[in-house]
């Protein structure tokens, strides 16, 4: 797994390329409370390139968006496909993360 | 006086009206064939009635005869002029009602002499009667237009209604007894015939010419389509572009003001949006969560996915069927979003893109102007379009399809050039050794290498090596592989050393996924000592003849180009006269039979020791042979390659 960082204005957009699985979801959760602490407000975590995740990706993303919630900051997840949608429509948690189709819807609701 | 019945009179006008008559006859016989709902017909059977009843007034000379005909002659043109409706015929029924009263008391008075005190020359008035009525009728009907029959009867019921009222009056008028009546008047109450029947081959011509321009502008339409979608081409080759051109071209020439097209995503049974233009606002329920907003909505439209049969969209892909709503705003399959301006959907149209049964996406547009709806033949076009545009898009795959193969073909082929120019011409052979090798690749092109190198006088070199992968880039690895073997294989280091100069040039210079094992093998041509190291290679078989056994020599050790630091040792075996030597790749220990069982060291052990007193260009025959008979017709995935080497005196 392979983790980018860009940013748009405000908003730091993580682009997570690779599978989400015992080994490396640790990263992105390692790698969100570092900005955390470095005071960034506002994520998008792009799983465009992500085609598979394991219960540890799901677990990482619900402790990074739980932490996010915790502090009042904002997230989002976009770009969820395929088996990804899949797996995290079996686990009920589709209204649980703040998802969005695109990085563009993404920005936009960030903005408001 | 007999007032009904006058034959001389008769003789004198039948002629021309049976000729007349002939004459209207064979224009609604030419009308007939164009004719799709059945009122020709009509008109055909009450002018052979009439033909009929003219032909039979010259023969029987009953009285009143002709005052009886006319009055069949009126009902059925009450059927004439009802035949396009199809439950309101009742209505001529009033009509036949008053001609039987008529006809009774016709036959009752003049008859049978019962008297009723009726004068006879108010009789026809009936005529009247019936002419009022029919007039009534084409009146209340005349703003009924929905077929060309209905069409028709707005246009002739005046003079159908004028000419029996007229005809009424004269024939009260005269008592059917004046030579002007049956020369002038019965055949003038035929005229409105011949009006109906310029009148349809008018309409048939109007219909034509319309049909015709809306084939003239549907093919102006797909030849836009063709420019639009073909542009594309001569661009940039995106899939992106052509939907997009498809999708502004499917706009504009149905005057939508928004457009969308969707493609199935074959592997995820999923629909998602590829080409949005315009305004289109969602048919479908938006989530609670989403504002209402207008660039939110239009970015959330811009990337849509569903699955199938999820919503409106999802429903036309996965059922394949047509979807037109003209009024959006009062059809119940539209959703209700909200009365913002830019939620304000008017008219809507989808229709799936096939090829052949193949659901490969949809294309819907919409309208947003109030009351602005699409019309039916605005549908009917949008389809046309919709199938041509769905050719034009699998025509593009099909290019694309054939682009990357003849890519991969070109590719193959250099890579099998590379490689036909790097394979030894001929095997060397040595008094005291022999070398037999056979290489077979899988599919076009080998990433299996093997050589043979005379560094001295009494030393040569053996290799076999298996590159990861396929095509140009496995045969670049293989090129630089050897090019360093050559250079470095002469010298006085041991073949340890060898592989790790190898390994240190490759490693780094190659992308990690070109990694290729390696055997290596130096021979003492005096001697027959053996010098063996291997970079994660199959082990070296050795069969010893002084005791008719195998032996396999192993080195753990990674592959070459994977690991910079890797250190590579090396074995020293001794070779008796007769002993067989071999190396190997692993497509020959895995080789599969139909039973999906593998070759193995075993199969190839027992090759050896079968055929040990063969020289090694035999054995090698033969395990190709005892190879290809185990594999059968299953297609093998990996190249073989076996290299032997033999010991003589």
């Amino acid at each position: 797994m392979e983790l980018k960082i860009r940013k748009n204005g405000e908003n730091y957009i993580i682009d997570v390329n690779g599978e989400m699985d015992l080994y490396n979801s640790y990263k992105l959760k390692e790698l969100v409370m570092k900005m955390l602490e470095k005071k960034v407000e506002r994520f998008i975590i792009n799983l465009e390139n992500v085609d598979y995740i394991d219960s540890s990706g799901i677990g990482a993303l619900i402790y990074i968006c739980s932490t996010i919630k915790k502090m009042n900051f904002k997230l989002i997840i976009t770009n969820i496909h395929g088996s990804v949608k899949k797996v995290i429509e079996l686990t009920k948690l589709m209204g649980y993360f703040p998802i969005t189709n695109s990085i563009e819807e993404a920005i936009q609701q960030m903005d408001e | 006086m007999n007032i009904f019945l006058s034959v001389e009179l008769l003789d004198s006008a039948l002629p021309a009206r049976i000729m007349l008559l002939g004459g209207f006859i064979a224009v609604f016989f030419s009308l007939k064939s164009k004719d799709t709902e059945g009122h020709v017909a009509t008109f055909l059977f009450s002018l052979f009635y009439l033909l009929v009843r003219d032909i039979a007034l010259s023969v029987l000379s009953f009285p009143g005869l002709l005052f009886v005909t006319d009055l069949v002659y009126v009902s059925i043109a009450s059927f004439v002029i009802l035949a396009g409706f199809d439950r309101r015929r009742v209505l001529g029924f009033p009509l036949v009602f008053i001609n039987l009263a008529a006809l009774a008391v016709f036959v009752l008075q003049e008859w049978i002499k019962v008297p009723l005190g009726i004068p006879v020359g108010l009789l026809p008035l009936v005529i009247v009667v019936d002419g009022i009525y029919l007039s009534v009728l084409g009146f209340y009907h005349r703003r009924l237009r929905d077929s060309q029959t209905r069409q028709l009867l707005r246009v002739i019921w005046p003079m159908i209604g004028f000419s029996f009222i007229l005809y009424g009056l004269l024939a009260s008028f005269t008592a059917y007894d004046n030579v002007r009546f049956f020369s002038l008047v019965v055949p003038l109450s035929y005229w409105w015939y011949l009006a109906a029947g310029l009148i349809s081959f008018r309409m048939q011509d109007t219909q034509m010419v319309q049909a015709c321009s809306y084939y003239e502008e549907s093919i102006d339409s797909l030849y836009n389509l063709f420019v639009a979608t073909g542009s594309a081409l001569r661009g940039t080759f995106a899939i992106d572009d052509v939907l997009k051109n498809l999708n502004d071209t499917l706009i504009a020439e149905t005057n939508a003001d928004g457009g969308l097209i969707f493609l199935v995503d074959e592997f995820d049974d999923q629909i998602s949006v590829k080409a949005h233009s315009g305004a289109f606002p969602p048919p479908f329920p938006l989530p609670e969560s989403l504002p209402r907003k207008q660039n939110r909505i239009e970015s959330y439209m811009r990337h849509l996915h569903f699955s199938l049969d999820e919503t409106i969209f999802g429903e036309i892909a996965k059922s394949g069927s047509d979807l037109y709503i003209p009024d959006a705003r009062n059809d119940a399959r539209i959703a209700d979003n909200g009365e913002e301006d830019f939620l304000y959907l008017s008219s809507f149209m989808a229709v799936p893109l096939m090829v052949e049964d193949r659901i490969i996406g949809l294309v819907a547009v919409a309208r947003t102007t109030k009351d602005s709806f699409f019309t039916e033949s605005e549908f009917d076009r949008y389809k046309l379009l919709a199938n041509f545009g769905t050719l034009s898009l699998s025509h593009f795959f099909s290019f694309l399809e054939a682009k990357e193969r003849s890519g991969l073909k070109q590719s193959a082929d250099t890579a099998a050039e590379i490689q036909k120019a790097i394979t030894p011409k001929r095997i060397p052979q040595f008094p005291t050794l022999q070398i037999g090798a056979y290489t077979q690749p899988a599919l076009g092109v080998s990433g299996d290498y093997y050589d043979v190198i005379q560094t001295r006088k009494d030393r040569v070199i053996g290799v076999v090596g298996d590159v990861a992968g396929k095509g140009v880039a496995a045969a670049l690895v293989m090129v630089m592989v050897r090019s360093i073997l050559h250079l470095v294989t002469n010298t006085t280091r041991d073949m340890g050393t060898v592989l790790d100069w190898i390994n240190r040039g490759m490693t780094g210079k190659v992308d990690i996924d070109h990694y290729a094992t390696l055997a290596v093998m130096a021979i003492d041509l005096n001697t027959g000592e053996v010098e063996f190291s291997s970079a994660g290679h199959q082990p070296l078989l050795i069969y010893r003849r002084a005791s008719d056994t195998l032996e396999t020599v192993d080195l753990q050790s990674v592959p070459i180009g994977v690991e910079r630091a890797a250190e590579y040792t090396r074995k020293i075996i001794k070779l008796a006269i007769g002993d067989i030597a071999v190396l190997y790749t692993d497509g020959i220990v895995e080789a599969l039979n139909e039973q999906g069982k593998q070759y193995g060291r075993r199969g190839l052990s027992s090759m050896i020791t079968r055929h040990k007193d063969l020289a090694p260009k035999e054995i090698v025959a033969k395990i190709k042979s005892d190879l290809s008979s185990f594999v059968g017709s299953t297609r093998q995935h990996d190249d073989q390659t076996v290299l032997v080497f033999k010991m003589k005196h």
